[in-house]
């Protein structure tokens, strides 16, 4: 169900139909409780909102017929809930369209903080596309709307000046002039897009109307308001004046072959300030403007990284296609670090790292490289070459010897940068410090002992906490003194960042050194839940634990950090590694790394259980965020020809993988699971062979994949494992269908459909029956049964919190409702879609639905949107190798550039995709009520767009055969020509005609009917 | 006290959270781990923990005593010493 209240009050069903609700008090109702989705409003609020100061006697019983009426007309008791002396509506937020606005702009407004222009602009304009008016327009007189309409009016401008100073900084000067000259006469109050129009019309070469505009604002302030322009408007003036060289327009980046369209930019912020090293970061980003690859060189603890991360968001938010974080740190295996740069960038086969990169402007920060310095620096070497666009930068203890390769030694901080990080970290420590001057001397001596190594500040800052500033001083001494047998000579500085981490170490307990020992088994870092089931033992356990991992993140050993509401610890590389020895001094490294792998596969041992039942949603949540442990754990039993636990990772981790569109990785772990040496018990081989088959087939690697699969279901049957049935089953049916072979096809979903009729009804079987009936009536032919049956499946899986299942579901409703003409509803069913994919990281699918929906919404005249959708299922289709996916977005792109007058862009689409579709192309899409047709008749939008140019460039033979194919393709697909190329294709037939006369046209037309594409219907000229 | 009453505190200092380890907080964790050290007689390290345990717990006078006990002996280095002295007058 969604709600929508950024205009008049609209509600539409699971089905997609109209909800109506009557009645000014029940919409207004309606309207209270949408805008505090999943929260109790008390009937008092409710009775104020809606009556005012002057309620009716007896209002109390007027308000619960009216929340009686309301569950009528919404079709459901349950959404309307009793709760806490109140009612709440028992939506999810994104139900509501004012929340996934506000969720929006908040994303944007992140990928802007970012630096990442490109991406904020996207997302600010799918948020300002959620508008249909004015916010709750039908209560603009009321009291209770009056505060929420003021905060989203209020939200919008803001939303949409923001987003024009991002098109401003790309270099969009020309195309923001309108929009800003409206936001100015309608607020003309407001100084920001006044002084943006300034800026554009500056840029556009019209500074005489930049000063006009200025004149006229400083009148409208003096008059209204009896004000002067601000500051910065004035100070812009004056730049105006002076011509300043600052207001010139950014150097736009060449674009790259169209692959990423938006910035890709994942250099994550940082949780403290950076003390120091303004004259390195100066000097690096002037470095990068002529070199392409720097290594950040030094020991553990100088600030290697924290530095490059730096010098990363300062420069890569001018590139094209932004920055990017590649940790090296997790991978154990040199064979890792292509996947693992390929898994930062999205890219789904590594080994076309280089390929999908391309030109682009792109920067990749490569962090901690020395563990794996000999395939990092094959890799750079192999992207630097092949890559022109790209940037590196690099941070190792030792360079990686590469051709072009800047080696720049990250010092330590110097004196005052010193104590003033010491000062900073140990307030934030909570020490009270008075900074006389004896004490800023022992601080500066603390830090010249430390030898301004940041990490050995940080730890001795930290200890603030429990020691004063002279006593830190003097145990330092004191052990400085041991280590060097009591001479003056300076500890060597390599020794010196060992000797304050051993230091610190000592001044752990007994319990803290061991949690401290034991974290620094997960490359990953932890949830405290993890911690609890690993690190724990008989002394140790639950709030205890919880209390010492605390105790760690104040001495500064651990660092916590928030990841999507959960709290995670994790280490630095430094301190993790220094654990790891403690660990193995213990002797209690085999226990602990077996305990850690245990654990992940304890989670991966839940895959057939997360595929049907209610944890699906946070199942899959946890397998995407911990891919690092996964990796790790799977290494770990690797190593130790552990196949149970090999297996049970790579197989349950294996459809997930899928989706996610990470097969190749998926398919890696399976093999190395699949080569230990020691036996697995049949039920884990089982989910490891249902896994294997899945991503087999996915890959086109189908020989074994029907053994597999029967194999496996098999041994579920003899184990009555009904979820382990159930996902395998999912399968099992899928591939005979996806070959074409529809009667073994149908044989397997009857076979399916008497599994779930043999078991007692619950929501999900009730569900899964509809679909797999759903499924029949496609291989039937019976298209009106398998829409009922799709529908009534998406929205029992709806019901029961299923989102795989939901959203393949709508994917293929969103298709009957196309062929019902009601783009709306298709438009809603994919956006839904498409959120729950992206909420899950299930990159996998998101190319296809991207472009579905951008087909939806350029069918229903939103262009604008269309081309965004387009463009993101491009870039994602590319970087996944989806070849049937980049056809379908070039062939949007085609249109729609051919709709904007972009005859040279709709071309380059065009052509590319009839090479696709000609070239081994694709002849089938999948989750389709008709994949053949689909195919043809995007390929026929192809040809009639190159018609279209070829008639506009004069080549009317060309264009006649060109567009006679078209109707070849669409008769045979059985579509008609669809909306938005009516015109266009009646214009291109009559200049065709003109240009070649009416006989000649018809007989090229004719022959475009009847040939070949490519070898006789010619659409390259 | 009366007679012959036995003071009951240095009877309660034997009570080890170490033989009853399950669910012990962590202050009492500590506070075994530094009688511990003391009777092994790394008193220097024990000083240091105590300045970590007041920090977190406060300042606790049995722990003051404890190290005073363990530094009871003839051949306790100087800078053993002056750490404790520095403890004492730690005003946490």
């Amino acid at each position: 169900m969604r709600i929508a209240l950024l205009g008049e009050l609209e509600v539409r069903g699971h089905d997609k139909r109209d909800v109506v609700v009557t009645g000014a008090k029940q919409r207004a109702l309606l309207a209270v409780l949408a805008l505090h989705v999943g929260r109790a409003v008390t009937a008092d609020q409710l009775v104020d909102a809606l009556w005012g100061e002057d309620p009716p006697p007896a209002v109390r019983n007027g308000l619960q017929g009216l929340v009686s009426k309301l569950r009528r007309a919404l079709g459901s008791t349950g959404l309307v809930a009793m709760r806490g002396g109140g009612y709440a509506l028992e939506l999810p937020p994104e139900a509501i369209d004012v929340h996934r606005y506000e969720l929006l702009v908040a994303e944007g407004r992140a990928a802007a903080a970012g630096g990442n222009p490109a991406s904020a602009i996207a997302l600010l304009t799918e948020a300002d596309s959620l508008w249909r008016g004015d916010a709750l327009a039908e209560f603009s007189y009321e009291e209770f709307a009056s505060i929420a309409i003021a905060r989203l009016s209020e939200l919008r401008i803001a939303a949409v000046e923001e987003r024009l100073d991002m098109e401003l900084q790309l270099g969009r000067h020309q195309g923001v002039i309108g929009e800003l000259e409206v936001l100015v006469i309608a607020h003309p109050l407001r100084e920001r897009p006044r002084g943006l129009l300034m800026i554009a019309l500056y840029r556009n070469g019209r500074q005489a109307d930049a000063l006009r505009i200025y004149q006229e604002g400083r009148r409208v302030l003096g008059e209204e308001l009896g004000l002067e322009p601000g500051p910065e408007l004035r100070q812009l003036e004056a730049a105006i004046l002076a011509q300043d060289p600052s207001l010139d327009a950014p150097a736009v980046a060449r674009p790259g072959p169209a692959t990423w369209t938006q910035h890709h930019s994942t250099i994550p912020e940082s949780l403290t300030p950076l003390v120091g090293r303004d004259e390195e970061l100066r000097d690096l980003a002037r470095l990068f403007d002529d070199r392409r690859f720097i290594t950040l060189v030094g020991p553990g603890g100088v600030g290697k990284t924290r530095l490059a991360l730096e010098v990363a968001r300062a420069k890569s938010g001018a590139l094209t296609y932004g920055g990017c974080l590649v940790e090296l740190a997790p991978v154990g295996d040199p064979a890792g670090v292509r996947a693992v740069i390929a898994f930062a960038l999205d890219v789904a086969d590594p080994s076309r790292l280089a390929e999908m990169i391309g030109e682009r402007d792109l920067m990749i920060v490569l962090d901690n490289c020395e563990h794996v310095i000999t395939t990092a620096a094959e890799v750079a070497e192999d992207l630097l070459r092949r890559c022109p666009g790209l940037r590196l930068l690099a941070t190792s203890r030792e360079g990686l010897r590469v051709g072009g390769e800047t080696i720049w030694p990250v010092g330590p901080l110097a004196g005052d940068d010193a104590v003033q990080l010491f000062v900073a970290r140990a307030q934030a420590a909570g020490a009270r410090l008075e900074l006389s001057d004896d004490l800023l001397l022992a601080i500066s001596e603390i830090c010249a002992r430390l030898d301004g190594l940041p990490l050995a500040i940080e730890l001795a800052a930290a200890r603030t906490r429990a020691f004063p500033i002279q006593q830190i001083l003097s145990r330092l001494n004191d052990r400085f003194r041991l280590l060097t047998g009591g001479s003056r000579t300076a500890l060597p500085r390599h020794q010196t960042l060992r000797a304050v981490v051993d230091w610190s170490y000592e001044l752990l307990f007994d319990d803290e050194q061991r949690v401290f020992e034991r974290l620094s088994v997960f490359p990953g870092g932890c949830d405290l839940a993890t911690a609890q089931a690993v690190c724990a033992d008989e002394d140790l356990s639950g709030p205890g634990l919880e209390d010492v991992i605390h105790a760690l993140v104040d001495k500064s050993l651990v660092i916590a950090v928030r990841k999507a509401k959960e709290l995670r610890v994790m280490q630095l590389q430094t301190l993790a590694q220094y654990g790891r020895e403690k660990l193995a001094e213990r002797g209690d490294s085999a226990r602990i790394r077996d305990a850690m792998a245990a654990h992940y596969a304890r989670l991966c041992a839940g895959s057939a259980a997360a595929y049907i039942g209610d944890q699906q949603r946070a199942w899959l949540t946890a397998v995407d965020q911990e891919q690092d442990n996964l990796r790790g754990a799977l290494e770990w039993a690797v190593a130790n020809d552990d196949a149970e636990t090999a297996l049970t990772i790579a197989g349950g981790a294996s459809w997930p993988h899928w989706l996610a569109g990470t097969m190749i990785e998926g398919k890696r772990w399976l093999d190395d699971a699949f080569a230990c040496g020691r036996e697995a018990s049949e039920t884990t081989r089982a989910l490891a062979l249902t896994g294997r088959a899945l991503i087999d087939f996915q890959l086109g690697a189908t020989e074994r994949v029907d053994a597999d699969l029967e194999a496996a279901l098999a041994i579920f049957r003899h184990h009555d494992m009904v979820a382990s049935m159930a996902l395998t089953y999912s399968f099992y049916a899928e591939v005979a269908a996806a070959r074409g072979d529809t009667d073994e096809a149908r044989k397997r979903r009857l076979e399916v459909l008497a599994f779930y009729m043999a078991l007692p009804d619950d929501p999900f079987l009730i569900a899964a029956r509809a679909y797999s009936q759903a499924k029949l009536g496609m291989l039937d032919g019976d298209l009106a049964h398998a829409e009922r049956c799709y529908r009534e499946a998406a929205d029992g899986f709806s019901r029961i919190d299923r989102p795989v299942m939901r959203s393949m579901c709508l994917g293929m409703v969103a298709d009957f409702d196309e062929r019902n003409g009601d783009y709306r509803a298709a438009i809603m069913g994919l956006e839904e879609a498409v959120e729950t994919n992206n909420a899950l990281g299930l990159r996998g699918f998101m190319g296809a639905l991207l472009a579905r929906l951008g087909w939806a919404l350029l069918q229903d005249g939103n262009t604008g949107r269309a081309e965004l959708m387009y463009q993101r299922a491009e870039g994602l289709a590319r970087r996944l190798n989806n070849a049937p996916v980049v056809f379908l977005a070039l062939t949007g792109l085609a249109a729609l550039h051919r709709l904007d007058g972009r005859n040279g862009d709709a071309a380059t689409a065009g052509i590319e995709a009839l090479e696709l579709y000609l070239v081994g192309g694709p002849r089938r899409l999948a989750n389709r009520v008709d994949p053949r047709a689909d195919v043809l008749t995007a390929a026929a939008v192809c040809c009639a767009v190159l018609g279209n140019v070829a008639a506009e460039g004069g080549r009317g033979e060309q264009a006649a055969q060109l567009l006679g194919h078209a109707e070849h393709l669409r008769n045979d697909a059985g579509a008609p020509v669809p909306t938005f190329q009516r015109d266009d294709l009646d214009r291109a037939r009559d200049a065709a005609v003109t240009l070649v006369g009416h006989d000649e046209f018809l007989a090229a037309f004719e022959r475009g009917r009847r040939g070949q594409l490519g070898d006789d219907v010619a659409f390259i000229s | 006290m009366q007679g012959n009453c036995v003071d009951s505190a240095a009877e309660q200092r034997a009570v080890s959270a170490s033989e009853q380890c399950h669910g012990m907080t962590r202050r009492q964790r500590q506070l075994d781990e530094l009688r511990d050290l003391c009777r092994c007689g790394a008193v220097a390290r024990a000083i240091d923990l105590a300045f970590e345990h007041f920090a977190d717990f406060g300042r606790d006078d049995d722990i003051v005593d404890l190290l005073a006990d363990a530094l009871e002996r003839p051949e306790a280095p100087e800078d053993v010493l002056r750490r404790f002295a520095e403890l004492c007058a730690s005003q946490r």
